[in-house]
């Protein structure tokens, strides 16, 4: 489709400058000297490095981006589940001490990205990590029973928790997109 | 008595929770059973002692709230500080975690 599209432009080019050449009011030379030969040849090349150029850097950026919203999404995967377990009341225990390590590492990761990354290096995630901790804190701080939590009492704050945790991550990931 | 304890290693893998009636390997038994006397013996020698928290397959905050705030209780926060070495490489955040504890914050 796209090739069609550039044989199309290229048609209408050729048609436009057909129609002015013979136009009164321009004059085309029939001829060419080897100092615009060479000074097209050159303009061109010119023209396709600086493109080359600009559109890598721009490439280079989308990809950074791309990798951190895909590790933001991996952490929004893992806070679903939380949601759910906190849902239906129970966690097992182990479970959660393995996912939470696990979602905590994301995090760090992510911050660390951000830091490397040229273009998002003053976003920062601090307010996540905080949200993040107490979340952890509400869950992990209930004795287990058999080995499992049972969130009781504490089901409505993990819930405003979540949402605070999810309405932030949802910022972060605007703010590395527009960067 | 070594002046560095590895909890993975010398401990659990898998830390439980906080009191010894949520099970083996809560933070209690730790602080009782190894935290409190190693911690002791290395003021008594003049040294620090290095609590390693990597390598577990992850913590509960009751049971590091267990451990070391009773640690802080027992022997004064600020003595605490000055001769404890937390390494978390896996989870730093932890660090400053186990300080608050430790003040009993």
């Amino acid at each position: 489709m796209k090739t069609i599209y550039y044989l199309l432009a290229i048609c209408f080019g050729v048609s436009i400058g057909v129609l002015i050449s013979n136009w009164s009011y321009f004059t085309l030379e029939k001829e060419i000297s080897i100092g615009d030969i060479f000074s097209l040849i050159i303009t061109t090349f010119v023209g396709i490095y600086i493109a080359k150029t600009i559109q890598g850097q721009l490439d280079s950026e989308r990809s950074e981006k791309d990798i951190l919203i895909d590790e933001l999404k991996e952490v929004k995967e893992d806070i679903v589940i939380v949601e759910r377990n906190n849902d239906s009341g129970i966690f097992s225990f182990d479970d959660a001490k393995r996912q939470f390590k696990v979602t905590n590492q994301k995090i760090l990761l992510i911050e660390e990205l951000l830091k490397e990354s040229r273009n998002c290096k003053n976003i920062k995630c601090n307010k996540l990590q905080d949200t993040f901790s107490d979340i952890r804190r509400l869950i992990l701080d209930i004795s287990p029973v058999n080995g499992f939590i049972y969130i009781g009492s504490k089901k409505n704050d993990v819930e405003q928790k979540v949402i605070e945790f999810k309405s932030q991550l949802y910022k972060l990931i605007v703010s590395v997109n527009k960067s | 008595m070594k002046h560095f304890i590895k909890i993975s290693k010398d401990f659990s893998n898998t830390p439980n929770a906080r009191y010894r009636k949520d099970g083996k390997f809560s933070g209690e038994e730790f602080y009782e059973d190894l935290l409190e006397l190693a911690f002791q013996t290395a003021l008594d020698n003049g040294l620090k002692l290095t609590v390693d928290l990597d390598g577990t397959e992850g913590y509960a905050t009751s049971f590091l709230d267990e451990a070391f705030r009773r640690l802080g209780e027992k022997f004064g926060p600020d003595v605490v500080i000055d001769n404890l070495i937390i390494i978390s490489n896996e989870e730093p955040d932890w660090v400053d975690e186990i300080e608050g504890y430790i003040k009993g914050e």
